[in-house]
């Protein structure tokens, strides 16, 4: 090693000095100074320069490892001493870069090359062009997992057998549509479970291949019926129903026995009928029809109106009874737009429009309703009348009679004979000349059968029992009372209102005032019982007491009254006992409080 | 028909004793049947008057008096006699409007 490192000298040349004066003056001390000054520069100068090094100042291997401040330096974790050696360095070469592969020795094992890191594309083309055309697999091993993968795998037409395929393992997806032939199925082999509801369409079902036992019981609609004929073979004796539901007949149909039919569109059914118009309908038994339209049903029966329907047994429907419905037994219809039901009924010709049911009973007049027995209502004149219960009836015009009949001395039907006229009950009766008015109870009557003329009892009403309303706007109730004036009332027990203006009769037995047979006066009002009233005086207001019919007596009464004449009678105390005292009077009868008389003095009873 | 007794009306003084009886005994008697009927009635009352004595032995108070005990008072204080009078007065009344039969009419009318 050598001992020194600088291989260029660097000289330091120091000046000359100035010799000493001998004399120093100022000119000669600034003179040194500035020689000193320039010597000290040129010593800095020189020693700066000196402590700068050169590569060329520096001798060659002059400097020793031990004298660098770092003498190893390291690779890739490799580490050598400044001019050391490693002939086989192990480097760490994971951020290496620009090593050659051709520079690799060995072999790269498996385990060398990253899961997944291999593309295609480092696979020589020979090994792609064999994958793809599936020619790289040339040994036959029997793969016996899923094959899988992104891309296709072709197999070759028809080589796939069918022990390749897992029983139970091709669904219904891997067929294509529309493939399966029938070749590919099993006869036989397609239940009704494998079949989709409501799929098999009527072009499926072999013609006249469906028999009856595959419809179910009370299956066929109506709607599933051809409009066509609904026949049943001849002699067959079985029967069949036709359900519920419209059935449309476009011609004939004859069913049963010796059935004569002439008009055509006709239904007939039964035994021995015949037909004589068209479009009729006819069933039952020996029935007859005849003109047209007509729906005839029962036994016996006569049609001979138009669109009406005759049913039941032996009843008539005559030519005039048109849209008529009459069923029952032995009716008669003549009337158009009626209704008869029952037996032995009838609608005159002038009946139209009527209502009748029960037995026996008869409409003569048009928009009539009679039901009951034997009751009668209406006239070809009078309309819309209503006869209903027992021998009941309604005569006049929008009259009403309900009830029954009953005997007395004859037979007493409850009737009436005047227009707007009501009576329900027993026998009662309103006659001709009392429209609008009531009759109720048994045996009452309003107006009267052979009236003076000029007489009515328009508005009048009699309730009760054998009470007569004889005027206009009169009134009798209770038990035989009458009311023979106009405006008049009369209610008890045989009370009277006399043939007077607005008289008044209330109670037992009493009758306003009448002389020579007439009323007396006009708006008398008697009350109490069995009066005096066969009287020539004035009395508006009069109180009976008498004890019978022929026991009469007035015990007062108001009279027309004057300056001279207050009116005011009091018979009973003019006729009474004369008490002197209030204990004879109590003895007679009088009431504490009660009038009495001493003589022609009057009292009142007071002790 | 037995005659009936009977009270009407009491009235007390201010310490609630009776100083006033309002009787009454009537009696009935019916004939006939039906439309026919008729019926005859005879009647009689009167008042008696009081001195409530609440020191009385055998007093009542008010609430406590019954019809019977009240009737017992009145033909008490009438005397046997006048109870008999009040009572054939009474079947007289009835006799004399039984007679009343005769038509008052006048017969040529």
């Amino acid at each position: 090693m050598a001992n020194k490192i600088r291989n260029t000298a660097r000289n330091f040349h120091a000046p000359a000095l100035p010799n000493p004066p001998a004399e120093y003056s100022q000119a000669l001390t600034h003179q040194r100074d500035t020689t000193l000054r320039i010597y000290f520069q040129n010593i800095d100068e020189a020693i700066t320069q000196a402590l700068q090094y050169d590569t060329s100042d520096i001798i060659d291997g002059s400097i020793p490892n031990s004298k660098l401040e770092n003498s190893t330096i390291s690779f890739g974790g490799v580490t050598l001493s400044l001019g050391g050696s490693d002939a086989t360095p192990a480097f760490d070469l994971s951020d290496a870069t620009g090593y050659p592969t051709s520079s690799l020795v060995g072999t790269i094992t498996t385990a060398q090359i990253a899961d997944d890191a291999v593309t295609d594309a480092k696979l020589a083309n020979s090994i792609n062009s064999a994958i793809a055309a599936n020619t790289a697999k040339v040994t036959n091993a029997t793969h016996t997992g899923e094959v899988t993968g992104a891309t296709a795998l072709t197999i070759a037409d028809g080589a796939v057998v069918t022990a390749r395929i897992a029983d139970d393992a091709v669904t219904g997806d891997k067929i294509a549509h529309n493939t399966i032939t029938s070749t590919n199925m099993n006869t036989a082999s397609v239940s009704a479970t494998a079949l989709q509801s409501n799929a098999v369409t009527t072009t499926k079902i072999a013609d006249a291949n469906v028999t009856t036992a595959k419809i179910a019981d009370d299956a066929v609609t109506p709607a599933k019926l051809s409009h066509d004929y609904l026949r049943a073979d001849a002699n067959d004796s079985t029967a069949f129903t036709v359900g519920f539901g419209a059935v449309t007949v476009t011609n004939t149909l004859t069913v049963g026995y010796n059935s004569v039919t002439t008009g055509g569109g006709s239904v007939v059914a039964g035994n021995q009928h015949a037909a004589g118009g068209p479009n009729c309908l006819v069933s039952g038994y020996n029935n007859t029809v005849s003109g047209s339209l007509n729906n005839v049903s029962g036994q016996g029966n006569t049609a001979s109106s138009s669109v009406g329907i005759t049913t039941g047994y032996q009843n008539t429907s005559y030519s005039g009874a048109d849209r008529s419905i009459i069923g029952g037994y032995g009716n008669y219809g003549l009337a158009e737009n009626c209704l008869l039901v029952g037996s032995t009924n009838s609608i005159s010709t002038g009946g139209a429009n009527s209502i009748v049911g029960g037995y026996n009973n008869i409409s003569a007049g048009n928009n009539c309703l009679v039901v009951g027995y034997q009751c009668y209502a209406g006239a070809s004149t009078k309309w819309f009348s209503t006869a209903i219960g027992y021998q009941s009836q309604a005569l006049g015009t929008a009259s009403f009679a309900g009830g029954r009949a009953t005997y007395d001395g004859g037979t007493k039907r409850t009737q009436v004979d005047a227009d707007a006229g009501f009576s329900y009950g027993t026998g009662n009766r309103i006659y001709t000349n009392a429209p609008s008015s009531v009759a109720l109870g048994t045996l009452t009557a309003c107006g009267e059968p052979t009236p003076a003329s000029g007489v009515t009892a328009a508005q009048s009403m009699a309730i009760g029992y054998k009470s007569i309303a004889y005027k206009d706007n009169s009134f009798a109730g209770g038990n035989q009372s009458y009311a023979f004036g106009d405006t008049s009332f009369a209610f008890g027990n045989g009370s009277v209102a006399s043939n007077g203006f607005s008289n008044i009769a209330l109670g037992r037995g009493v009758t306003t005032p009448v002389s020579g047979g007439a009323a007396t006066t006009t708006g008398a009002v008697t009350v109490g019982q069995w009066n005096n009233f066969n009287v020539t005086t004035d009395q508006h207001f009069s109180v009976g007491t008498g004890t019978g019919d022929f026991s009469r007596y007035t015990s007062m009464y108001v009279g027309a009254r004057s300056s001279s004449d207050s009116g005011i009678v009091m018979q009973a105390l003019k006729d009474s006992a004369s008490y002197t005292t209030d204990s004879a009077a109590a003895l007679g009868g009088v009431p504490l409080g009660g009038i009495y008389r001493t003589s022609n003095t009057v009292k009142i009873r007071m002790t | 028909m037995a005659i009936t007794w009977d009270i009407k009306r009491l009235e007390t003084d201010n310490n609630n004793g009776v100083n006033y009886v309002h009787y009454f005994a009537w009696d009935v008697e019916e004939t006939g049947e039906g439309l026919d009927a008729r019926k005859y009635h005879g009647y009689y009352d009167a008042f008696i008057e009081y001195t409530p004595d609440p020191s009385a032995d055998g007093y009542t108070a008010f609430n406590a008096l019954t019809k019977e005990q009240v009737i017992g008072w009145v033909k008490a204080s009438l005397g046997s006699e006048q109870v008999t009078t009040i009572e054939s007065a009474i079947a007289t009344q009835i006799a004399e409007k039984k007679q009343l039969q005769g038509r008052t009419s006048l017969p040529w009318e």
